[in-house]
């Protein structure tokens, strides 16, 4: 393993681009969170989004995995340039008739995903506690960590995320066409969930909508999606015209996010399966 | 006094065996049920037109290509993937990471092949990049990319070195600089398999030939013993009428084909060019060109082709 990371470290630290990605990465990641601590105008609005309660406990972890989990298209990009480049250079073919085996070659990959991962899901913690102890406006919080659960969801979402920008490199060796797959990967996604939910509108309209469940939510891009419930509704301003008083603790999806690393598990199989079955 | 002879026992010196080997390519066979062995110590001439299946079969050797059917033995039953690290290759194309320098790229070849870091100095100098190692592989020229494939190849201190079409591309004084790594890899009693299209180049470094066509292996074994035709002289003379005369006479010479005043001459049985002049000064024709030659690997070659 040792290797392996060695590896990936000279083939990654010296590419200028993935370098520059992965600061800008983090300064973005640091940015986005300090970004929920301006007062800024929106027309005649005043926004404070920090009076609005984004970084009270327990919901802060909600907001900053929810809203840094979007910027992780810049992890995508590293990824999916380097393997790709790993085709394009015929680097790959050399690695193995080096002696390199393709199971090797997939780990050191799958290892730079759990690496990256794990860098930013921890970055987000640090963030979170470092924004919660300056801007948490509830007095004495008492669910302090209640929702902390999100953060490994989080860890979980981009994994199986740049699991399947991994997949799709080996697939597609070409980054414009990766990414355009990803795009049509979510449209589709997207059409489908539509198709269910029109059908079952019936159903929708008898249940509330509320314990309905839908297959097409365990798709695979929905289900890293359902890992982290969209925060918006815990505005206070949401909260005082729509629910008044409903202080819930948001339970952390874990169905979806076991969906979520079970999905990243068949990407590396399928990649393991494209690898080995190609001639190179 | 000891003599240690290295004696040739059958199969104990090969390094590699190679049992019905094919690939297809959809309704293609690239390799069609291919058989070989390969000689400890010996440079061996991968040789056949474009398209014969010389990296086809060298792709399944190295296991970038997965074989139809078939198998092969390195050394002493070595795993495939094993074997490769006693190997060193080079394939078409020399591929590395285009943003690293010479030291970088070989260092990450070092990693793979478990090799120290070391050793990259030593193989930098055995190809003349010595003082580029800091540049960028992008920036290199084609015949430093190949030498630099070469070095990478070397890494390891190889049994075996396998070169694909080292040369392809290269202007003649690359050629020739490639030619001289070669010579000087094989005088240290590396097994070389050496895949060309280029039969002088084949001719100058190797002893022994794989002759492939359609994937089909159409020879295998020396240079010297792919056809078993003899050496002919080519002779020239002031009065190329005497000469001729003079050869009739002589008995046992086939003349055939001249090219401007030279003239080919087949014979039977055994003759010195000395003794062919000593004949022919008796019969007062005096040679002003005299050489006795073997036919070329290309002649050879188009020969076995031609069957």
């Amino acid at each position: 393993m040792k290797k392996l990371l060695q590896l990936e470290w000279l083939k990654i630290y010296n590419y200028k681009t993935a370098r520059i990605f992965i600061i800008l990465y983090c300064f973005f990641l640091f940015g986005l969170i300090l970004l929920g601590t301006q007062k800024f105008k929106l027309g005649t609005m005043e926004v404070d989004l920090v009076g609005q309660g984004i970084f009270n406990y327990p919901q802060l972890w909600n907001f900053t995995t929810y809203f840094t989990a979007i910027i992780k298209i810049f992890l995508a990009f590293i990824i999916i340039t380097t393997v790709v480049n790993e085709f394009q250079n015929r680097t790959f073919k050399q690695n193995i008739i080096d002696g390199l085996t393709k199971k090797e070659f997939l780990a050191s990959k799958v290892l730079t995903i759990v690496i990256l991962s794990a860098v930013s899901t921890i970055l987000v913690f640090i963030f979170s506690l470092i924004f919660g102890a300056k801007y948490n406006t509830v007095p004495n919080p008492e669910y302090k960590f209640a929702e902390v659960g999100l953060i490994v969801a989080y860890f979980f979402k981009l994994v199986a995320f740049l699991m399947l920008c991994l997949l799709f490199s080996i697939l597609i060796r070409k980054s414009a066409f990766t990414f355009v797959l990803l795009f049509l990967w979510w449209f589709v996604e997207g059409i489908l969930g539509g198709i269910e939910k029109w059908m079952r509108l019936k159903d929708v309209l008898a249940d509330d909508g509320k314990s309905i469940q839908f297959v097409t939510d365990y798709l695979p891009l929905s289900a890293m999606s359902n890992s982290i419930p969209a925060p918006i509704g815990r505005l206070n301003i949401v909260k005082t015209i729509l629910q008044p008083g409903s202080d819930v603790i948001q339970r952390v999806p874990w169905e979806f996010v076991l969906a979520s690393a079970g999905y990243a598990i068949v990407f590396v199989i399928l990649s393991y399966v494209i690898l080995k079955k190609r001639d190179w | 006094m000891f003599i240690f002879a290295n004696v040739n026992v059958g199969c104990m010196n090969n390094v590699l065996e190679i049992f019905n080997l094919t690939k297809r390519f959809g309704s293609l066979t690239a390799v069609d049920n291919l058989s070989f062995q390969v000689q400890k110590g010996n440079v061996y001439g991968l040789l056949g037109p474009n398209g014969s299946g010389k990296s086809t079969t060298l792709g399944m050797l190295l296991t970038s290509i997965n074989p139809t059917s078939g198998d092969w033995k390195w050394f002493d039953n070595t795993s495939h993937e094993d074997a490769l690290k006693r190997i060193g290759a080079t394939i078409e194309r020399p591929n590395f990471y285009p943003y690293l320098n010479a030291t970088q790229n070989l260092l990450i070849t070092a990693k793979i092949k478990g090799v120290p870091a070391s050793n990259i100095d030593k193989n930098l100098e055995l190809v003349g990049l010595l003082d580029r190692k800091k540049d960028k592989f992008s920036t290199y020229s084609l015949g430093m990319k190949q030498r630099l494939a070469i070095a990478s190849a070397m890494l390891n201190d190889p049994e075996v070195l396998i070169l694909d079409e080292p040369t392809n591309g290269l202007d003649p004084m690359g050629i020739i600089q490639i030619r001289d790594i070669i010579s000087s890899i094989a005088t240290k009693g590396t097994t070389i398999i050496l895949a060309s299209h280029l039969l002088d180049e084949v001719e100058k470094v190797c002893s022994h030939v794989i002759v492939l066509r359609n994937g089909k292996s159409l020879y295998s074994g020396e240079v010297n013993g792919m056809t078993n035709s003899k050496p002919y002289f080519e002779l020239s003379a002031a009065d190329m009428t005497s000469l001729k005369a003079a050869l009739q006479q002589i008995g046992g010479m086939t003349i055939g084909t001249q090219h401007g005043d030279v003239v080919r001459v087949d014979y039977e049985g055994n003759m010195t060019p000395e003794s062919l002049n000593r004949m022919l000064f008796d019969k007062g024709v005096v040679l002003s060109h005299l050489i006795k030659k073997k036919n070329s690997l290309e002649t050879q070659f188009l020969e076995l082709v031609k069957k």
